[in-house]
C-alpha cells in the first residue's frame, strides 16, 4: 500500500510563513505543503518593514543560546543570498550605514551584531558630524537589507516551481484545518486571536516611503528616527505604539517622522514621497516557536508549530526561527511525541 | 577699465571657476567659451568618485589641500537641500590592491578610514589583494551638478559663447584675464606636451540594489561605483591613447571582472558602455602665466590636467584660481575700484 504523502498547512504568508513553507519544502520535497492567509505580498506586514537585518538587544526567544542562535542562522542565510547571482530578484542588499545618540552611550551597541556582521565599529569623531546635529555615540555598521517587496514573490516563484500551493483563504479557528498532518502557524498579528493569545501585543510603527536614489546608506537617531535605503526606495520612519491598534496613517506621526528624519538628513527634502503606510508589529516576549497538540471540535490531536511574535525582527530572524520550526516539524512528522496539550 | 574675464571650457572644472569667480567678484563680467557642454563633456561620463587618482606627480601637499576644499564643498551639497539633486551621494567604499603602499594623507580627514587586517583580506579568497582600505566618501555626479552651474551662472549674469577655440590669441583683443580650463584641449591650446589622455572605458549597468563602492586599485583592476540612477564598472586607464572605440577585451575583462567580485551584478540590464579620455598631465597645472599679444597684456591663468581627479579637486582649484585673480586684480595694473 502507498503511504499518502504528509499533508503540511503553513498559515500566513507574510516573510514567516513564505520562508517557512520554502524551506520545508526544500528539505523535504516528498511533503505536501499549502500557504494559506487571508493576505499576501503587498498587504502583509512585511511589506511596509524596511527590512533591515537589526535585531533590538532586546529581542528575546526561548533562552540566550537559541536566540543568538536564531540570529546566526538567519544571517548567513541572507548573506549567502547576497552573495549569489540572485541577490537582486531576492531583494537582498548589503548596505552600511550609521547609528547616532546624542543621549545614549548604550544605542550604539549590539551583543547580537558585533561579531556576526562584517563590520561593526564605533562612529569616528568626524563621522559624528556628517549629520547635523549634537551626535555624542554613534556606530557604523555592514549589514543586509531585505526586501519583502522582491522577497515575497521571489520565494512564492520558488515554492510553487517546487510544487508548493498557496491558497487566498481567512482562517478563524484551527478547527478550519482540522485535516493536515501538521500546522505551522506563522500567522503573525493574526495569532493575537487565533490562538487567543494575551501575550501578543500590537507595536504599530509608521513610514514613508520615498524616492531619494542619493541615499545609499542609513542613518539612525534619537527616538525612533531612521532612514533605510532599499533597493528603489528608502524607508524613513518611524515609532513604536505599545498597544496601538490603528492601521491607518496618523497625520501627527507623519509630521513627526518627516521632521526628525528631515532634520537628520536635510537632502531628504527633495525625496519624492511615493507613500505612507502603518503596520501592527505582532510583538511577544519571548517570541513563540514551539510545538502544541490542538484537539479540535471534532476530537481530533491536531499537531500545530507556532512560530510566531517577532515583532519588529520577522524580517531579521524569519530564517533563523524557521530553520528551528522545521526541525519541531521533523519532530512530528517523525512521530515524536509533544508535551503540551490545548483544547479547543 | 573693467576687467573682461573669459573663462574656456564647460567641464566641471571650468563651471566650478566660473561659479567660484561670480560668488568672489559679482561684478566682474565674465564669459564662458566651450565647444562641449553638459551632457557631452568627460565630466558627464565619469562616475564621480571623491578618490585622489592619476595626478602624476602632483606634489601631494597640493593634491590634499585641492581635494579637502572639494571634499568639504561636497559635504556642504550633501547636508543641503538639494544635494542628492545635485548628484551628490555618501557611500562606503572598500579600495584593494595587488602592491602595499603607504596611507594616503587624505585618511586624516576621509571618513572612517581603516587598514583591513590580514584576516579580513583574506575573507575575500583573492590572494592577489597585498592591501585593503575601508572608508567613506562621496560621489559627485558632474552630470547633475553641471546643469545647476550652469543655470546659476547664467542667472547671476555669466555669458556662454559656444566656440571652438585654437588659441589664446584669438580672445587677445576681447579679453584681459583667461582661465584655461581646457582639460585635453590643453594639450594644442596651451601647446602643452605633457598633457596626455588617460582613456578609460566603462559600462552604466542598472544595478539600484548595490549601495557600496568596489575599487581594485591593482594595476589591472576593476572598480564598481554606484551613481543614482546606475552603477559604473569600470575600468581601464590606458596613456596616451586617443581612441574611443570600446574594445571587446576590455569589455570583457570589465563585464567579467566586476561580475566575479560581485555575482548578483550578472543580472543588471546593461545600459551603455563608453570610452572617455581622461584628461592627463605630469602634473596637475594651476598656475598664473602673463603672456604680451601685439602689445597688449593677457593674462592666462591656467587649470587642467586633472587626470583622473577632477570631481575630486575641481573646487579647491577653483579656490585657487580665485585667489591667483584677486592677486592681479588687485596689483598696480588692475585698479580695485574698477571692480
Amino acid at each position: 500500500m502507498m503511504t499518502e504523502p504528509k499533508r503540511v498547512c503553513v498559515l500566513g504568508a507574510g516573510i514567516v510563513g513564505m520562508t517557512t513553507a520554502l524551506m520545508l519544502k526544500e528539505k523535504h520535497a516528498e511533503l505536501d505543503v499549502t500557504v494559506i492567509a487571508d493576505k499576501f505580498e503587498q498587504d502583509t506586514l512585511s511589506d511596509v518593514a524596511a527590512g533591515i537585518f537589526r535585531p533590538s538587544t532586546s529581542f528575546k526567544g526561548p533562552t540566550p543560546e537559541i536566540t543568538k542562535q536564531w540570529l546566526v542562522d538567519a544571517y548567513h542565510h541572507y548573506k549567502a543570498i547576497q552573495d549569489s547571482k540572485e541577490a537582486a530578484e531576492a531583494g537582498v542588499q548589503e548596505v552600511s550605514g550609521y547609528v547616532l545618540s546624542s543621549k545614549f552611550p548604550e544605542v550604539t551597541k549590539n551583543q547580537f551584531l558585533e561579531g556576526l556582521l562584517p563590520v561593526y565599529r564605533p562612529a569616528d569623531e568626524l563621522e559624528l558630524k556628517i549629520c547635523p546635529g549634537n551626535w555624542k555615540y554613534g556606530a557604523f555598521f555592514t549589514t543586509l537589507v531585505i526586501e519583502s517587496r522582491y522577497h515575497l514573490p521571489w520565494l512564492r516563484e520558488k515554492f510553487e516551481m517546487l510544487g508548493g500551493k498557496i491558497v487566498k483563504k481567512t482562517i478563524d479557528s484551527f478547527n478550519d484545518v482540522y485535516d493536515y498532518d501538521l500546522v505551522m502557524n506563522c500567522t503573525g498579528f493574526g495569532a493575537k486571536k487565533l490562538c487567543l493569545d494575551h501575550d501578543l501585543v500590537p507595536i504599530r510603527g509608521q513610514v514613508f516611503k520615498v524616492k531619494a536614489p542619493w541615499v545609499k546608506m542609513f542613518f539612525y537617531g534619537d527616538y525612533d528616527t531612521y532612514i533605510i535605503p532599499g533597493i528603489d526606495y528608502v524607508t524613513l520612519g518611524g515609532c513604536r505604539q505599545y498597544d496601538s491598534f490603528k492601521q491607518e496613517v496618523d497625520k501627527y506621526d507623519s509630521a513627526s517622522i518627516w521632521e526628525r528624519c528631515v532634520e537628520l538628513l536635510p537632502n531628504l527634502k527633495s525625496a519624492e514621497v511615493i507613500k505612507e503606510v502603518a503596520g501592527l508589529r505582532p510583538h511577544r516576549t519571548p517570541v513563540r516557536v514551539e510545538r502544541e497538540v490542538i484537539v479540535t471540535s471534532g476530537g481530533k490531536h491536531l499537531q500545530v508549530v507556532h512560530q510566531y511574535g517577532h515583532g519588529g525582527y520577522g524580517v531579521t530572524t524569519a530564517p533563523g526561527t524557521a530553520k528551528y520550526a522545521v526541525k519541531l516539524a521533523e519532530d512530528v512528522l517523525g512521530g515524536h511525541r509533544s508535551k503540551v496539550h490545548a483544547k479547543l | 577699465m573693467v576687467v573682461k574675464v573669459a573663462v574656456i571650457g564647460a567641464g566641471i572644472v571650468g563651471l566650478s571657476v566660473a561659479k567660484v569667480l561670480q560668488e568672489r567678484f559679482p561684478n566682474l563680467p565674465i564669459t564662458l567659451l566651450a565647444d562641449k557642454f553638459s551632457p557631452g563633456t568627460t565630466s558627464d561620463g565619469a562616475a564621480g568618485l571623491w578618490m585622489p587618482f592619476l595626478l602624476g606627480d602632483t606634489p601631494e601637499s597640493d593634491v590634499y589641500a585641492y581635494s579637502k576644499d572639494t571634499w568639504d564643498f561636497l559635504k556642504e551639497l550633501w547636508n543641503s537641500p538639494s544635494g542628492g539633486k545635485l548628484g551628490v551621494s555618501l557611500v562606503p567604499c572598500l579600495q584593494t590592491s595587488d602592491t602595499v603602499s603607504s596611507i594616503p594623507s587624505y585618511s586624516d580627514f576621509i571618513y572612517g578610514f581603516q587598514v583591513l587586517k590580514r584576516e579580513e583580506l583574506a575573507l575575500y579568497k583573492k590572494p592577489q589583494w597585498k592591501q585593503g582600505y575601508r572608508f567613506v566618501t562621496f560621489t559627485c555626479e558632474g552630470s547633475r551638478l553641471m546643469p545647476h552651474l550652469m543655470e546659476q551662472f547664467r542667472r547671476k549674469g555669466g555669458n556662454v559663447v559656444v566656440k571652438r577655440l585654437e588659441c589664446f590669441e584669438e580672445l587677445a583683443s576681447d579679453f584681459d584675464v583667461i582661465i584655461n580650463c581646457s582639460g585635453i584641449g590643453a594639450k594644442e591650446l596651451a601647446n602643452d606636451l605633457s598633457v596626455h589622455p588617460i582613456r578609460g572605458h566603462i559600462f552604466r549597468i542598472k544595478a539600484p540594489w548595490q549601495k557600496s563602492i568596489l575599487i581594485d586599485d591593482s594595476d589591472v583592476g576593476n572598480y564598481i561605483i554606484p551613481n543614482q540612477d546606475s552603477v559604473v564598472l569600470g575600468g581601464t586607464h590606458d596613456k596616451d591613447q586617443w581612441d574611443t572605440i570600446p574594445r571587446k577585451e576590455d569589455a570583457k575583462f570589465i563585464l567579467e571582472g566586476c561580475t566575479s567580485l560581485f555575482p548578483s551584478l550578472e543580472k543588471a540590464e546593461i545600459l551603455y558602455e563608453w570610452v572617455g579620455l581622461r584628461p592627463g598631465r605630469s602634473q596637475l597645472r594651476v598656475e598664473l602665466e602673463k603672456k604680451m599679444i601685439d602689445g597688449k597684456p593677457l593674462t592666462v591663468i591656467h587649470n587642467y590636467g586633472h587626470g583622473g581627479s577632477g570631481l575630486t579637486t575641481f573646487y579647491g582649484c577653483a579656490l585657487k584660481v580665485a585667489n591667483l585673480l584677486e592677486g592681479i586684480l588687485t596689483s598696480e595694473n588692475y585698479l580695485a575700484s574698477k571692480l
